[in-house]
């Protein structure tokens, strides 16, 4: 089990001046995950082990088996309704299953022993519909859980929540609640939100299918500079210029099971599954 | 109509030796204001308990809070004030049933009881509405921080249901605030019971009916204000 202590501020980003900012300044430079994460090795920090799943007589997963090793960023696609967002769900217990086991680094996900609150607060997900609090300000959306889930104290959660909002480009909206935000400006507090718990793992169940296209880009950048800092993620997404940029593995799901996993070369040059090949020429003849 | 109108008569001794008509009818209205807050608390604190029992991932829970708000709604409250007030010390030990109806101002602490606890059925169900009707996902937020239940409901889950709720519960409070009337039947001496005391002393059913219609509508109207208030305090910047 690794612990990732909080970064201290760093010298080169310049001070946030609220009142000047302009109301979206885009990305900063500068780490999204800091310390760096160990660099990327065999190790599995997540190990989904022959997981079925039913909704009463309705089997939504059957026998899913793979893993997501240390620092790799693996995407998950398929068809809707293929059991992509339950399996994803499954990873931090938001969903049970019945059958199989998963394994998030070292822990064991469905064991009467595991802490699961403990346990998803180092597993950051971001959601479809951003799920910001909304009675909350940007500021108490991304202190809450550090402070009651944590236990850190106010100002230094503040500090790292500023931070983080910074990097997301921001800072000015600190104050604003998350209805006088745009979709894609929300999104990227969510994801803020999350890594201001300093996760060990990023989950994104499909970050950019409930934005409208011209926020698609800021969103997926943030994923992108996550990505390559290091952080390990599972990301269900149909974007697939996405996948093609930073994916290491890409997991393709259909009817509830895991058809193909294949880097992604292997993925986009030749799918050998006749499904996968369908469903790549569907969304990528357009 | 033979009826000798008297608008004057609030200014004459009440039959009680102290004090006038006015003063009998605005003690009436305190204790009709006593009993009103005193039983909300009630109503809403174990509304909001057997609410949010209606929505735990439990089977037991759920039973447990529904079995709540089908006893309680489904009983007329007048039935329900005379079993509280009458039935009750019966079954009780009989040393502890004596005791309570020695009690100085038992219809007060009745009616109390009474009212929050067929109140809170009522605020279960807006608590347990207003709850369902946030996205499913916030709970999923919550719960991925690493929020407990415990800590879901009350960081995430209430302030918003709350807040949704409001319109409705200030329906709930002016509601329970006129039901205090009821308890006149085991002679809480509220508004309506001694706006008839006075009509039966004075046979000025009119002025008395009049002023207590006033005392009640003019109550109500401040609470309403007040809630509009309140609404606006806890309004979300941006709305949801």
């Amino acid at each position: 089990m690794t612990s990732t202590p909080i970064p201290g501020p760093s010298a080169d980003t310049p001070a946030p001046s609220s009142a000047a900012a302009p109301a979206d300044e885009g990305l900063r430079q500068g780490p999204l995950v800091s310390p760096p994460p160990a660099t990327a090795s065999g190790e599995a920090m997540i190990a989904i082990e022959a997981v079925s799943k039913w909704y009463g007589d309705f089997q939504v997963l059957t026998d899913c088996t793979t893993a997501v090793a240390r620092g790799e960023v693996v995407v998950v696609c398929g068809p809707s309704g293929s059991g992509k967002s339950t399996l994803i769900k499954c990873v931090n217990a938001l969903e049970p299953f019945q059958k199989g086991q998963i394994t998030v680094d070292g822990t064991r996900v469905k064991d009467r022993g595991t802490n699961l609150p403990k346990l998803r607060a180092r597993v950051g997900m971001v959601f479809q519909h951003f799920e910001l609090f909304p009675h909350l300000s940007i500021t108490d959306n991304l202190t809450i859980a550090q402070r009651k889930v944590l236990g850190r104290p106010g100002e230094e959660a503040r500090k790292r929540g500023l931070d983080l909002l910074e990097r997301v480009g921001l800072s000015a909206h600190a104050k604003k609640h998350p209805g006088q935000l745009s979709g894609g400006q929300q999104q990227r507090v969510a994801i803020a939100r999350a890594l201001a718990m300093n996760p060990v793992v990023m989950l994104f169940d499909e970050p950019t299918s409930a934005l409208d296209p011209e926020m698609v880009g800021e969103v997926l950048d943030v994923m992108v500079e996550l990505a390559r800092d290091g952080m390990t993620m599972m990301v269900v997404t149909h974007e697939m210029g996405f996948a093609r940029k930073v994916a290491d593995r890409v997991i393709f799901m259909d009817r509830g099971e895991i058809v193909e996993d294949a880097t992604k070369e292997a993925f986009f040059g030749q799918p050998r599954s006749e499904r996968a090949q369908q469903f790549l020429s569907k969304i990528l003849a357009h | 109509m033979n009826y000798t109108w008297n608008w004057g008569i609030f200014q004459e001794p009440s039959p009680e030796g102290v004090g006038t008509y006015a003063d009998m009818l605005l003690s009436g209205l305190s204790w009709t204001i006593a009993t009103a807050l005193a039983s909300w608390v009630i109503a809403f604190t174990l509304g909001s308990v057997i609410g949010v029992l209606r929505t735990l991932p439990s089977r037991a829970a759920n039973a447990v809070g529904t079995a709540y708000v089908e006893l309680f709604r489904n009983v007329p409250l007048l039935v329900q004030m005379f079993l509280w007030y009458f039935v009750l010390p019966e079954i009780l030990p009989a040393g502890l049933g004596t005791a309570v109806k020695q009690l100085p101002d038992a219809p007060f602490y009745t009616a109390v009881l009474c009212l929050g606890f067929f109140t809170a059925s009522r605020v279960a169900e807006q608590v347990r509405a207003g709850i369902q009707s946030l996205p499913r996902g916030q709970r999923m937020a919550g719960t991925a921080l690493g929020f407990t239940t415990a800590q879901t409901y009350r960081h995430v889950l209430l302030p918003n249901a709350y807040r949704i709720i409001l319109p409705p519960l200030t329906s709930e409070f002016l509601n329970n605030l006129k039901n205090t009337s009821v308890a006149l039947t085991i002679g809480l001496l509220e508004l309506t019971a001694r706006a008839r005391s006075m009509q039966e002393f004075s046979f000025q059913v009119f002025e008395a009916f009049t002023a207590a219609t006033l005392l009640y509508l003019v109550l109500n109207l401040v609470v309403v204000a007040g809630a509009t208030l309140l609404e606006r305090t806890v309004a979300v910047p941006g709305g949801r």
